[in-house]
């Protein structure tokens, strides 16, 4: 019993060390660390090359490139630092910033007051306008007006301006708000609405990507009315910014014609889907080593969080199904121990991992200043939340091995461990690892949700691939693939180291005793 | 009496409320076969579970060589790698080998080294005639055969008294004289031994001595020819009568 203490709290120690090794300086001076989704072309976009200047991302062989990049770079110039693009989902963006992962949004965010109160914005670096997106061939392409949209389902992307803006749409049907812009545009292509409100350099490059589509434009009395704040894009800094004057210095040197012809190159430069060959082939020549690297990541964290979780839930599974000791005062520390155990795996198992994921990453950022790596905290989130499954999963398997085991075990003198080490668990280990093999499975799956605090695994590979070639069907197609080939050859594997541990269905019977000293040896190996 | 292992003494158990064990009183001599019969019910495995304490007594102590094991400084594994115990339903680890399930305990309670507990093993296994089956695993053997490996592995960790919990009753009649013969040819080696059994015949030929339990308590003990031959209390003899009208 003392030695399952000790392994505890070796873990423990472990675990803590490994969050302390991974934290590192908040601000690194020297670079100017600039969040943003890599995926919004023109604005940002991520390449696998550094042509057209493009700046590597952070943490990955990819490139981030577009308008919000080169805006990025002058800046940073202007302070003397030097840009590192951080990819981070949108959502991720503001709690990546005020808990210091990044030093700025430049994001194509525009300065509304509900972001003021958290975040300080510059001036403007691109004025946009608003547009509609719709299918070429729909009655919607005639739009003069806003008002022409009579019976159409609009829709625009969640929290932001442009979805407040389809009120001024008279006698639209608004839809639910959505994700993202590659989600819109396969809903559009669909028919699932008729168009979403977006701005133009998002609606020339869904109309250059997709021939189906187009952008209307609207002339300034039949158009949106819109709030500067809006419009405006500017660059999100934490409240109190030093530079934030230097900053906007350097954008006030910088004239709406550049700023024009900046963005002119950017929708030029922008990843278009090469002519040519099959679909297949092309998207596998164009973005094979992104979505290879995603697939690495999942697999990295799916099987490290379902080793590291299968240990821990050993660890809660043995712990658990301790006896009751005789004195009042160890079962009293038992009683403690097992309700803290229950909370744990109840917290673990009762919230959703993305959720778990932004509190330990941007949470624990921001309250503490602990700064931990990104993949790290992915890891340790998959490993803690698996584990509280596991716990469960095994002290059902501890239950189900027959009361006799343990009986046998005790009367021949074993201590509670070693019953557990030599005899229980591995019983329960092997009626266990069909549902483990589920776990392995599901996280697989799961750690997609890992996007919002910037891990590129496989399918945050894959919005950014189909946001890019706006192949969405073919690239979530070859996804797809990927991921039943993951967790069919996972299901297989398990099923064989099943069969092993079982060992053969057949047995030899010796037939003199040199032949079973023999077989012995190979027994007890 | 000299050589005396296990005393028990005023030895009560109560589960709740429920008293099984009133007031039990016996000794165990060295090399010496006691056997316990009576009703279904009338705790005599509750007896032996309290001997090894896999149940812990509600009243009285009971002694292994003079000194209480209740007492809260007592060794309870290496008393219970000295008393062992054949169960009813077998309780091999499912998990091991029939080789494994005699050495590993051994090597984990009595930390032989594997080698001599190896050989120690082969040479019992082939006592109970289970040499050839040494790499199967135990839901790939008879009952019978199950048993008689059980009774290898109890008697492989050197015992000074072995506890039987009807150690046939599980068995199809055809595999009870294998290990019946098992049993008897240990009891020849002069094992301590304690068997709960409904074989009144192995009872007579083998034992030195009959406990007959009755609800709770020793109604009669004595040789086997007291107990089967001239039983003094009314329950015993009405006990034995219906044996031998089934028999
Ligand atoms: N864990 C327990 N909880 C409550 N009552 C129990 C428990 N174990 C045994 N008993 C009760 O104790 C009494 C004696 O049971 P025990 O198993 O010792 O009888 P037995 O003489 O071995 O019978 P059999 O010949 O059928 O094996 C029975 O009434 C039984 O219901
Ligand atoms: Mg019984």
């Amino acid at each position: 019993m003392k030695k399952v203490w000790l392994y505890l709290s070796g873990v423990a120690v472990a675990l803590l060390a490994v969050l302390a090794f991974s934290t590192q300086n908040v601000s690194a001076s020297g670079t100017f660390k600039v969040g943003m989704e890599a995926g919004y072309a023109p604005f940002n976009w991520t390449q696998s090359d550094s042509s057209n200047g493009a700046v590597k991302i952070q943490g990955s062989s990819d490139y981030a490139n577009g308008y919000d990049v080169q805006m990025a770079k002058k800046v940073a110039k202007a302070i003397g630092k030097k840009v590192v693009v951080v990819k981070t989902s949108w959502d991720g963006l503001q709690p990546a910033l005020t808990s210091g992962k990044i030093d700025a949004i430049i994001a194509g965010m525009s300065p509304t007051a509900e972001r003021r109160k958290a975040i300080d914005f510059t001036s403007t670096y691109y004025a946009s306008k608003l547009t509609v997106v719709v299918r070429r061939d729909s009655k919607y392409a005639k739009a003069k007006a806003i008002n022409d949209f009579k019976g159409a389902k609009i829709t625009a992307q969640l929290s932001t301006f442009h979805y407040q803006a389809i009120k001024q749409m008279k006698g639209v049907i608004k839809e639910e708000a959505m994700n993202n812009f590659p989600a819109m545009r396969v809903a559009l292509e669909s028919g699932t609405i008729d168009g979403y409100v977006s701005e133009v350099p998002e609606g020339i490059t869904a109309q250059n990507a997709n021939p189906n589509l187009t952008y209307l434009k609207f002339s300034k009395a039949n158009g949106f009315k819109t709030n500067p704040e809006d419009v405006d894009l500017a660059i999100g800094l934490r409240k109190n910014d030093p530079d934030k004057a230097k900053i906007n210095e350097e954008l006030a040197k910088i004239p709406t014609k550049t700023r024009d012809q900046m963005m002119n190159d950017a929708v030029a430069n922008q990843p278009s889907t090469s002519e040519g060959g099959n679909w297949f082939m092309q998207i596998l020549k164009q973005y094979g080593p992104m979505l290879l690297r995603g697939t690495g990541m999942t697999l990295l964290i799916s099987l490290v969080g379902t080793i590291v979780g299968f240990v821990i839930g050993l660890l809660v599974g043995i712990v658990r199904t301790i006896p009751k000791p005789k004195t009042k005062g160890k079962r009293g520390l038992q009683w403690f121990i097992n309700w803290l155990l229950a909370v744990y795996i109840e917290v673990f198992r009762g919230t959703p991992m993305i959720v778990q994921a932004a509190v330990l990453y941007y949470g624990a950022a921001q309250a503490f200043g602990l700064n931990m790596n990104k993949t790290m905290a992915a890891l340790v989130i998959v490993s803690i939340n698996t584990g509280a499954y596991i716990s469960e999963i095994i002290r059902g398997g501890i239950i189900s091995v027959d009361e006799g085991q343990f009986e046998a075990a005790h009367a021949l003198g074993f201590t509670h461990l070693q019953t557990m080490m030599k005899v229980v668990l591995p019983q329960a280990i092997r009626n266990s690892l069909p549902a483990v093999t589920n776990e392995f499975i599901v996280n697989i799956k799961d750690t997609s949700v890992l996007s919002v605090i910037s891990v590129s695994e496989l399918f945050f590979s894959a919005e950014t691939v189909a946001g890019q070639n706006f192949q969405f069907f073919h690239t979530y197609l070859i996804v797809c693939g990927i991921y039943l080939i993951l967790t069919f050859t996972i299901s297989r594997l398990f099923r064989l180291i099943e069969k092993h541990i079982d060992g053969p269905k057949n047995y030899n019977v010796m037939s003199n005793q040199m032949q079973a000293v023999d077989a012995s040896k190979e027994a007890n190996n | 009496m000299a050589d005396t292992i296990i005393e028990v003494k005023n030895l009560k158990k109560a589960f709740g409320t429920h008293e099984v064990l009133t007031d039990i009183n016996f000794d165990v001599h060295k090399g010496e076969v006691v056997s316990i019969i009576g009703r279904s019910g009338s705790g005599k495995s509750t007896l032996l579970r309290n001997i090894n304490l896999l149940e812990e007594p509600t009243g009285g102590d009971i002694l292994f060589h003079g000194k209480s094991v209740l007492s809260g400084d007592f060794d309870l594994p290496h008393y219970r790698a000295a008393v062992g115990m054949v169960f009813q339903q077998f309780n091999l680890f499912n998990n091991l080998t029939v080789l494994q399930n005699v050495v590993t305990p051994q090597t984990t309670v009595l930390k032989r080294d594997a080698a001599s507990a190896k050989t120690h093993a082969l040479e019992l296994l082939k006592q109970v005639g289970m040499d050839p089956f040494i790499n199967a695993k135990p839901d790939q053997l008879s009952g019978g055969q199950k048993q008689r490996v059980a009774i290898a592995r109890a008697v492989a960790m050197d015992p000074e008294v072995l506890l039987f919990d009807e150690p046939t009753s599980a068995l199809d009649p055809e595999m009870v004289d294998d290990v019946l013969n098992a049993m008897k040819a240990l009891a020849d080696t002069g094992l301590t031994m304690i068997v709960v059994t409904h074989e009144m015949q192995f009872a007579k030929d083998v034992s030195d001595r009959v406990v007959f339990m009755n609800e709770g308590v020793i109604a009669e003990a004595g040789t086997p020819a007291e107990i089967f031959d001239h039983p003094s209390e009314v329950v015993t003899q009405e006990f034995l009568k219906r044996y031998l009208n089934r028999a």
